[in-house]
């Protein structure tokens, strides 16, 4: 198994060779047939089987099989390097990326420097710096330096054949003259190298009707007809293609041309990025309704299978749990098919943990004897996809305890948990559904704050500490799914995931919604996996929660007391209205910052204070749509700037329809967004008055230090 | 608690390769039946709701691939199933002869809690093709079923869909009893106490 691990790994120093072998890689891929290759006997066996099958009964449910690829790996280890080394070229596309990679003993002051030097750069770009990002010399460095892995993913070969070099000039003419053949700073790559790091190489054409031996995993999910795991199982051919020659494949493709293949890259890149924000506009499959009743059984698979991104929990056994869409007739099968695959890596101590096929990526997190599996074609990275598994499996943990879910499990492996998880679904599906719409707090782990300002908050503060009983552990005001204000002991802090697992909870399903008192029993996972807190709830106004939790099973009505003196003490005090008419108005513009601001929209996480802010998504992403757009975009920003070893502080990306940046520092994350055209310099001096605002405003933004007893 | 929600039953088909576990499924499944053999590489998967006195029931049937060369898929496999049938062809003593180790290599691979009255169903398929060539006599078949516990046994063609039905009702009905025959009870006593005291702050994750 291991040698996956070691082959997958690309090991490219010098970024001429990346772009050379991506480029010929795509050009060739049509007749290429690489297998991956397995140091287990009893494997090559099963795969090598599998190839003779291959064109046979799989073909009836190939719908997907034709383009899927498959790759698998069995490790993400290796996938965070990726990351940090190839952002700086490969910008989805379009256009530039630039990076500049600054050593962060220099960054300790954190602030404005770093992006001030970006600005510098760019006015004096013919002065040679040695972290220029418009020096060729200067990337070269920053690849070599960081030797980082390459590693190539199925999606460079899904690339139509026909390329369009008109647009090459075009593209060329548009990118802000930053290009010339002299100063390459960036390399035209894919933009996959940075969003879709873990990679394993198996690029055969999949069977079906191409009737082409089969290697690799040709995920189809499973429909109608019995699905078999033969096209299943990660494929493992020890045919006459060795990993070794495989590699050597790659890294000794006849050199195209540098510059030959930079603009076809060009050309490529840009039609994949319009083919992108393609799958990304059409609207149907963002469809989330539930109304299938009076769809065929076919069209009911048909949308099950056209989803962009699955969640999916099932028992070591192979009974499903929990599933976003689909009945329990086409879920069951796929996870069986699932199970086998996972177990199919099981022996020894490394399990499967990602594999792709075609644009879905596969994630699976295995929790005891829950698995959980998101199948994503929406370009997260593995990291970034197990954070949200692991909200799903806190939740479930959340309604069951650990305790309760091992020992069913440990007593009866065929136990069916939809039983005791049984009316709860409704708040898997409110986080699957924000998980899948993308949502900053789950992104950036952190919480967001109505704004306020200081004194009201510790007013507000100060009456729930002077309300609070001897059982009360946390209490909480939540309004709008934004916390106004926090108590806790001194020495049990509140964790993030527990507290958006709660407010998940509250604002989006009317479970708690809708007046009235609740008591409910809850385990906070993050807290203490092995019990049940109590928490009294009761939404004191439509949108405005107050939460008091006990460890005590028998103090509802001391909790319900508590809350009856908070609220009258909070009405005397005339907070209500003003935590109403926050909650009314909304989160501030970005033009409320700086005025004519070319930055639509940003998100300011606070690491110390693990929370963060943003303004409203209008003007600009006022639509649905405009804001899946962003959060796709965020999440892209985010993982490059997050991939392991990444030395990534400053990450400029200019896109057809916007320019971005993420700018790292010890203190915090920026993330913002301005229209395209944005000149480089303009976003940067916005950013920094950002940030500068922030600042200034931290005590109405945050809930720094909070308040203890 | 038991009839709020629809019961899952995982099904394992095991048995020699070329018995007729696919047919017997398909038949079951899909009432169709092909001539040509095809082998099962690995494992397929079937869905089927059905009727258990009442009660609805999915089952979730698992067949398997009958080639030795498969038989390490099995270890995560079996894990967690409800009901395990067997099946050989009455035409066929050696897999007849082989439904002892499939058995044994079931129980030890799946270690359910309670080996002796775990579910088996034995299933002696293929009673279509002519009397002379047949194997395995049918007082043979029942005296094995007798000594392993009394396993319920049927004679079946899947080409004919002879008994197919009424050997996967038996199987359903089973299952359903295996599944529930620890019935959790919903004792979360044991984990509503959380002392706070004791729990250290763990990390200075503040907010």
């Amino acid at each position: 198994m291991d040698l996956y691990s070691k082959t997958i790994n690309l090991v490219v120093t010098p970024l001429k060779d990346i772009s050379d072998s991506v480029n010929s890689t795509i050009s060739n891929s049509a007749e290429r047939t690489w297998k991956l290759v397995k140091g287990d006997d009893r494997a090559t066996a099963e795969s090598s089987v599998t190839t003779e099958e291959g064109s046979g009964g799989t073909a009836d449910m190939a719908g997907t099989s034709e383009t899927a690829r498959a790759l698998a790996t069995a490790q993400d280890g290796a996938a965070g390097a990726t990351e940090g080394s190839t952002s700086e070229h490969s910008g989805d596309g379009t256009d530039v990326e630039t990076a500049t990679s600054v050593p962060n003993n220099t960054q300790s002051r954190a602030e404005p420097e770093p992006v001030a030097g970006t600005e510098q750069e760019e006015d004096d770009s013919r002065t040679p710096r040695p972290q220029s990002p418009s020096q060729p010399s200067g990337v070269e460095t920053a690849a070599g330096t960081s030797g980082e892995h390459i590693q190539i993913t199925e999606d460079y070969f899904t690339r139509p054949s026909h390329l369009d070099l008109s647009g090459a000039s075009t593209l060329k003419g548009a990118d802000n003259g930053m290009l010339g053949p002299g100063s390459c700073p960036v390399t035209p790559s894919l933009e996959r190298l940075q969003s879709k790091p873990t990679t394993a190489l198996s690029l055969s054409q999949v069977h079906a009707n191409s009737g082409a031996v089969s290697s690799g995993v040709s995920v189809i999910i499973p429909y109608t007809e019995s699905s078999s795991i033969r096209s299943l199982v990660p494929t493992i051919d020890s045919g006459d293609n060795d990993v070794a020659g495989m590699l050597g494949e790659i890294l000794n493709e006849d050199n195209v041309a540098f510059t030959a293949g930079y603009s076809q890259g060009w050309a490529l890149s840009q039609q994949m990025e319009e083919e992108e924000e393609l799958a990304e506009d059409s609207d149907d499959d963002w469809d989330e309704s539930d109304n299938e009743d009076e769809l065929t059984e076919d069209e009911r698979i048909e949308k099950w299978r056209s989803r962009k991104k699955h969640f999916f929990i099932l028992s070591s056994a192979g009974k499903p749990v929990y599933s976003r869409y689909g009945d329990e007739a086409v879920v069951s099968q796929f996870m069986g098919v699932i199970q086998t695959i996972i177990s199919f890596f099981q022996e020894g101590s490394d399990p499967l943990k990602s594999f792709s096929a075609g644009k879905h990526r596969f994630t699976i997190l295995q929790e005891g004897h829950l698995y959980l599996v998101a199948v994503s074609s929406l370009g997260e990275t593995d990291t970034q996809l197990r954070t949200q598994l692991d909200m799903l499996y806190t939740q479930v943990l959340s309604t069951l305890t650990l305790t309760t879910v091992a020992k069913v499990f440990g007593e009866r492996e065929n136990f069916d948990l939809r039983r005791l998880l049984g009316g709860t679904e409704v708040f898997l599906d409110g986080l699957s559904d924000a998980m899948v719409r993308g949502e900053p707090n789950i992104l950036l782990g952190s919480l967001e704050c109505v704004k306020m300002r200081k004194h009201v908050r510790e007013k507000i503060n100060s009456i729930l500490l002077k309300c609070r009983t001897n059982n009360l552990l946390y209490g909480l005001i939540i309004a709008d799914g934004r916390l106004v204000s926090v108590i806790r002991p001194k020495r049990h802090s509140l964790h993030p995931p527990d507290l958006q697992l709660f407010i998940s909870m509250l604002f989006s399903a009317s479970t708690f919604k809708g007046g009235g008192e609740h008591w409910t029993p809850i385990c906070l996972p993050k807290f203490n996996a092995k019990g049940f807190l109590h928490a009294y709830i009761c939404f004191f106004q439509p949108e405005i929660a107050l939460i008091l939790i006990s460890p005590t099973r028998e103090a509802f009505f001391e909790m319900k007391e508590a809350k009856d003196n908070i609220i009258e003490q909070l009405d005397r005090a005339g907070s209500i209205p003003i935590i109403e008419s926050a909650v009314k108005r909304g989160r501030y513009l970005a033009s409320d910052l700086i005025e004519g601001t070319v930055i639509q929209h940003f998100l300011y996480k606070s690491k110390a204070n693990v929370q963060f802010t943003m303004p409203s998504f209008d003007p600009h992403f006022s639509t649905q749509h405009a804001r899946r757009r962003l959060m796709i975009l965020y999440q892209r920003l985010h993982a490059a700037v997050h991939a392991r070893n990444a030395h990534l502080k400053v990450h400029h990306s200019i896109r057809r329809r916007s320019v971005s940046l993420a700018w790292v520092t010890p203190t915090f994350e920026l993330y913002c967004v301005a229209g395209a055209g944005t000149p480089r310099n303009v976003l940067a001096k916005h950013a920094n008055m950002i940030v500068g605002w922030i600042k200034k405003e931290e005590e109405r933004l945050f809930i720094v230090g909070g308040a203890t007893f | 608690m038991s009839s709020r929600k629809k019961v899952l039953l995982k099904v394992i088909i095991l048995g020699d390769s070329g018995v007729g576990k696919t047919s017997l499924m398909n038949q079951y499944v899909n009432k169709k039946f092909s001539a040509s053999y095809k082998a099962t590489i690995g494992a397929d998967f079937l869905t089927k709701e059905v009727l258990v006195d009442d009660r609805l029931v999915t089952m979730q049937i698992w067949d398997t691939a009958g080639q030795e060369r498969f038989q390490s898929l099995g270890v995560a496999f079996y894990r967690g199933a409800d009901c395990c049938v067997l099946v050989y062809d009455v035409n066929n003593q050696k897999s007849f002869d082989t439904l002892d180790s499939w058995r044994d290599e079931f129980l030890i691979q799946a270690s359910p809690r309670d080996a002796d009255s775990f579910p088996f169903v034995v299933i002696g398929n293929k009673i279509d093709v002519d009397d002379g060539k047949r194997q395995v006599p049918q007082k043979r078949a029942m005296t094995f079923c007798q000594s392993k516990g009394n396993l319920p046994y049927f004679e079946t063609s899947a080409k004919e869909a002879i008994n197919v039905e009424q050997a996967f009702e038996v199987i359903a009905r089973h299952a359903l009893a295996q599944e529930e025959a620890e019935e959790y009870t919903g004792d979360f006593g044991a984990s509503t106490i959380v002392d706070i005291g004791a729990d250290a702050d763990r990390d200075g994750c503040a907010c």
